[in-house]
């Protein structure tokens, strides 16, 4: 134990000798949770917009006096033509286009056939639908009024309305935060556990040292345990730090119990360190183990839910993201975290973790043994 | 051996913070000479050699290498000399020829001139065959002995050798001062490090670093005869025992 | 710049004996270009519901059509009471529950306002909210229309006609595929690069490169050529999946897509060489190149756009030289816009190139 110790020292200095990395692989775990807290967002805003009006009569104004008004968008100046319009599209200065046709107050009126076109740029799609719907909005709400006008004027009765009232659960205030911490968590500990300690076992195998520490008396099993120790102990104080950072600075709830999330995290550790061994096993140089963490890790980014909706991915992929580790920690965590459910609701994802962990381990055992001999 | 000096450092000095690994160091080479670098591990032969081959900026003195300054005109100097480093540095994922292509390419020589010196100098160390051959599975004593070929392969003035024989048996060790000796009858200056007592033997001077300092200077003989050893392992144990650097 | 036809064949010879690196080369775009734009997709569409119909008339029952017809939703369900309903959404089957009060027909007919409750599932906040607000889009509209039938309103309302430029389908896959093609090739021209130098020094190689009169400048480019012709392969090998695929192709010129790569490769290729000139040993080289990897990624508009971001960060990302071609990729690929029209992109792009190359050859120390 003692000597098992020594040699876990070592592995600490390594890491301390090198403040850099140490202080980039603390602080980046909280930049990746800060930035989507503060900076990247799915609201829709500054809709910056212009009119078309062929028209130009009483009711294009109001209309366009509404539009300007609205808080959503940021009014342009007016365009004459389709083409200036285009040209306006084409370098990315506009995001929508409201068109009146001709005669709009008098089709209004007489023929009861105006229309108004709404040009989006719909290169995102949901940013172009939802800026469609605001302006249909102000649209409705001119409709509406134009209603009570004439209802007041004795033409006509009020219109319906269905009122809509909405409850968003678990995440009122739609923040995009307490989506992605979960996420961010299962990233920074795939990186830390199975990037930085594939490297580092495989870097002693390079350099030619890993043939004088398995010369010492210490069991070789022991010599790669105690690689894997300071990453275990950096992630969880990763861990730790974005969990104070989020709950307290960024109020993301922790509705279930702390430690049947700790739990989990501690499996997906497990696993997540069995990667890395099995990966230090399989190739030679660091450079090989860098790009197949990277493989590894890119596909994480997609298929573990972290950013996009598992449900909304082809079937062929939602099988495939069964076997990413990081799927059943976020999965898990979300519920934990956000829904609060108990122990009972995520059994599932342990013991898929500890399933994953054990086979990754088992593999790793075996290729180290067929090395040595 | 003639009296023109290609090798000066007069008060030659680098610190590290606080730490002066070479301290002061004064000393000549002249042409064609064998000057051997001696000192214990960490006493500043290292740091001293990589001053002058232009790598590393002097703290303190002036050193000129075949006539240019090593603080400001190192990128000259660099043209004028040949290095072979402590830890084998030639590409383990080229063959034997596309080293030595790449760095006579380096230097400027001509291709057919490097395909002719390639065989010439193949067939002197007996390696025809290992031409096409990875660096990396050469055998160490082959390795040194190819970079040593390499490192003087564009027929440098000077050549520095930083212990070109550690960790190679002694034969090999003995094949290695043949190829240095054939280097310096074709007039080429040899500075080199070791720590091998023997190998102090076979330099025309010495000089015997401790604790970043040269402690003494001259010729193998006056050496034995000023510090009263039989042997240059006496002269470097007398010296090396005043040390306080450990290792 | 006579050692450099040398250097180059080094550098080529070690790139592709290393059977890794090609493997790379081919494997990462293909998934990139093929299985990442269907699952980087953020379309809401296929939202389930549980309906809850407190009504049974005539007139809720053509509200429950309305949202069925509609392509955002799918019923998942009609429920008798909240309760099933609310176990259905806590099992993750649904995300929606639609609620239409016990009166609703009387109400809209004696009143002319009625009410219906929406409870959405909003752990995935941006989902939850666009749903939210397509659905208050049907039922104002289904509004309007019973107003005009029952004759409470007079005049036809105006009708809106939106038209999607660019992109009317509403598809994902064009937006998502250029932007993918940025990030591939940071992935492994910008990380690579900040590999290269520093493998070399922990190798012990670059003294005896240090030692030689070649100048700095040879030395970089030797470095960065061979990442050139890789991106640029990349660049036509990932255009090429997407038009095989997935049938995307760019609206504009394919010369301006190289030109503008051109420089983006250039660019993260001199960052990644700087990055390896200050580095002790790979492993910080590449924590520090995966540092900014992520930032680069987080704050390009890959994930999410840049008009939603607070007023300080999107000045923050001018920094971000992912930005810049992102932008132009999916300009190029989806307006096909000009040279002339992306101009305010290529400047800040080339000042970028510029001041990361003269970076990274000032960075490379042969003397210290």
């Amino acid at each position: 134990m003692k000597q098992f110790l020594s040699f876990v020292r070592k592995e600490f200095i390594h890491i301390l000798r090198d403040p850099r990395s140490l202080l980039i692989l603390l602080v980046m775990p909280q930049i990746m949770v800060l930035l989507p807290g503060y900076v990247i967002k799915n609201e829709v805003k500054d809709i910056r917009i212009a009119v078309l009006d062929q028209s130009r009569d009483i009711y294009t104004e109001q209309l366009t006096q509404r539009l300007y008004a609205n808080d959503y968008f940021i009014g342009k100046e007016e365009v004459k033509t389709e083409e200036e319009a285009a040209e306006l599209f084409k370098k990315g200065e506009i995001d929508l286009v409201v068109v009146f046709g001709p005669e709009f107050a008098n089709r209004i009126m007489h023929s009861q056939d105006a229309s108004i076109q709404i040009l989006s740029d719909g290169s995102e799609p949901n940013q172009a639908s939802v800026r469609v719907a605001y302006a249909q909005q102000v649209v409705a709400g001119f409709q509406k009024e134009l209603a009570q006008q004439m209802a007041q004027a004795g033409k006509g009765g009020q219109p319906f309305n269905i009122r809509v009232n909405s409850r968003m659960l678990y995440n009122p205030q739609q923040r995009s935060e307490v989506n992605f911490v979960p996420g961010v968590v299962g990233m920074v500990i795939l990186l830390i556990c199975c990037m930085m300690t594939s490297i580092a076992i495989v870097r002693e195998r390079e350099m030619g040292t890993m043939e004088i520490l398995l010369a010492s008396p210490l069991p070789s099993i022991d010599i790669v345990l105690a690689k894997l120790v300071p990453y275990m102990i950096i992630s969880l104080i990763d861990m730790a730090t974005i969990l104070c950072l989020s709950y307290f600075v960024m109020h993301v709830p922790m509705a279930g119990s702390l430690l049947i999330y700790v739990i989990t995290a501690v499996i997906y550790i497990f696993t997540s360190l069995m990667l890395g061994l099995l990966i230090s096993t399989v190739v030679d140089t660091q450079l090989a183990a860098m790009l197949i963490s990277l493989l590894l890790i890119v596909p994480t980014i997609y298929l573990s839910g972290m950013v996009f909706a598992i449900e909304s991915m082809p079937v062929a992929a939602q099988v495939v993201s069964n076997i990413v580790p990081a799927k059943w920690f976020i999965s898990a965590s979300r519920k934990i975290m956000v829904e609060g459910v108990g122990m009972e609701y995520v059994t599932t994802e342990m013991r898929a973790l500890a399933i994953e962990g054990l086979v990754f381990m088992l593999l790793a055992w075996r290729f180290f043994k067929t090395r040595l001999t | 051996m003639t009296d023109e000096i290609v090798i000066k450092a007069e008060g030659l000095t680098k610190r590290f913070g606080d730490f002066t690994a070479t301290d002061h160091v004064t000393f000549e080479v002249r042409k064609g000479e064998i000057f051997g670098f001696l000192g214990a591990n960490g006493a500043g032969k290292t740091t001293a050699m990589r001053m002058l081959c232009g790598l590393s900026q002097p703290s303190d003195g002036k050193a000129t290498v075949a006539g240019y300054d090593v603080a400001t005109e190192y990128e000259q100097v660099k043209r004028h000399i040949g290095y072979m480093s402590q830890k084998f540095s030639l590409y383990d994922d080229l063959t034997v020829e596309e080293n030595l292509v790449l760095f006579g390419g380096i230097y400027g020589m001509p291709r057919k001139k490097v395909q002719d010196k390639i065989t010439e100098l193949l067939q002197e160390l007996g390696f025809e065959s290992e031409r096409k051959t990875m660096v990396k599975s050469l055998p160490l004593g082959w390795k040194q002995k190819l970079a040593f070929s390499l490192a003087i392969f564009h027929e440098p003035s000077i050549v520095f050798l930083d212990e070109p024989t550690g960790g190679v048996d002694p034969v090999t060790r003995r094949q290695f001062w043949e190829l240095i000796y054939r280097a310096a009858d074709n007039g080429i200056t040899v500075f080199v490090t070791t720590h091998y007592m023997d190998e102090a033997e076979y330099c025309d001077r010495v000089s015997i670093m401790v604790d970043g300092r040269i402690d003494a200077l001259g010729s193998p003989m006056q050496l034995k005869q000023q510090f009263h050893g039989n042997s240059m392992y006496d002269v470097f144990y007398a010296l090396a025992r005043t040390a306080k650097r450990g290792d | 710049m006579k050692a450099l036809p040398y250097l180059l064949t080094k550098e080529y010879k070690q790139m592709f004996r290393n059977w890794l690196l090609p493997v790379v080369f081919i494997l990462l775009p293909i998934a990139m270009m093929n299985v990442v734009p269907r699952i980087a997709t953020q379309e809401v569409k296929n939202l389930t519901i549980a309906v809850i119909d407190c009504d049974h008339s005539t007139l809720s029952s053509r509200l429950i059509q309305k949202l069925q017809a509609s392509e955002f939703f799918n019923l998942y369900a009609t429920c008798p009471n909240y309760q099933t309903a609310y176990d259905l959404l806590q099992e993750g089957r649904v995300d929606f529950i639609v609620t239409i009060e016990n009166e609703f027909e009387p109400n809209l007919y004696r009143t002319g306002g009625a009410d219906i409750m929406v409870t959405v599932n909003a752990v995935n906040g941006m989902k939850g909210g666009l749903g939210n607000s397509y659905l208050t889009q049907i039922v104002m509209q289904y509004a309007q229309e019973l107003s005009y039938e029952s004759g409470a309103i007079m005049r036809r309302p105006v009708t809106v006609e939106p038209r999607y430029l660019f992109n009317a389908a509403l598809d994902y896959k064009p937006y998502m595929i250029p932007a993918l093609m940025a990030m591939t090739l940071i992935l492994l021209v910008g990380f690579l690069p900040a590999l290269n130098v520093v493998g070399e020094k922990e190798r012990g190689t670059i003294e005896q490169i240090n030692v030689t009169p070649v100048s700095r400048i040879e030395f970089i480019l030797s470095k960065m050529i061979p990442y050139w012709t890789v991106g640029l392969f990349i660049v036509g090998f990932s255009m090429l999946l997407a038009w095989k695929i997935h049938g995307v192709t760019p609206a504009g010129s394919i010369g301006l897509v190289f030109l503008f790569n051109i420089v983006y490769v250039f660019t993260i290729s001199s960052l990644g060489l700087t990055i390896s000139n200050y580095s002790d040993n790979m492993r910080q080289a590449a924590i520090v190149m995966f540092f900014f990897i992520v930032i680069f990624i987080l704050t390009s508009g890959l994930i999410s756009p840049i008009a939603s971001m607070p007023h300080w960060a999107q000045e923050a990302t001018r920094l971000n030289p992912l930005r810049y071609i992102i932008t132009a990729m999916r300009e190029i690929y989806l307006k096909g816009s000009t040279f002339h029209q992306l101009l305010s992109q290529f400047i800040p792009l080339c000042i970028y190139g510029a001041l990361a190359s003269t970076w990274a050859v000032t960075s490379f120390q042969k003397n210290n």
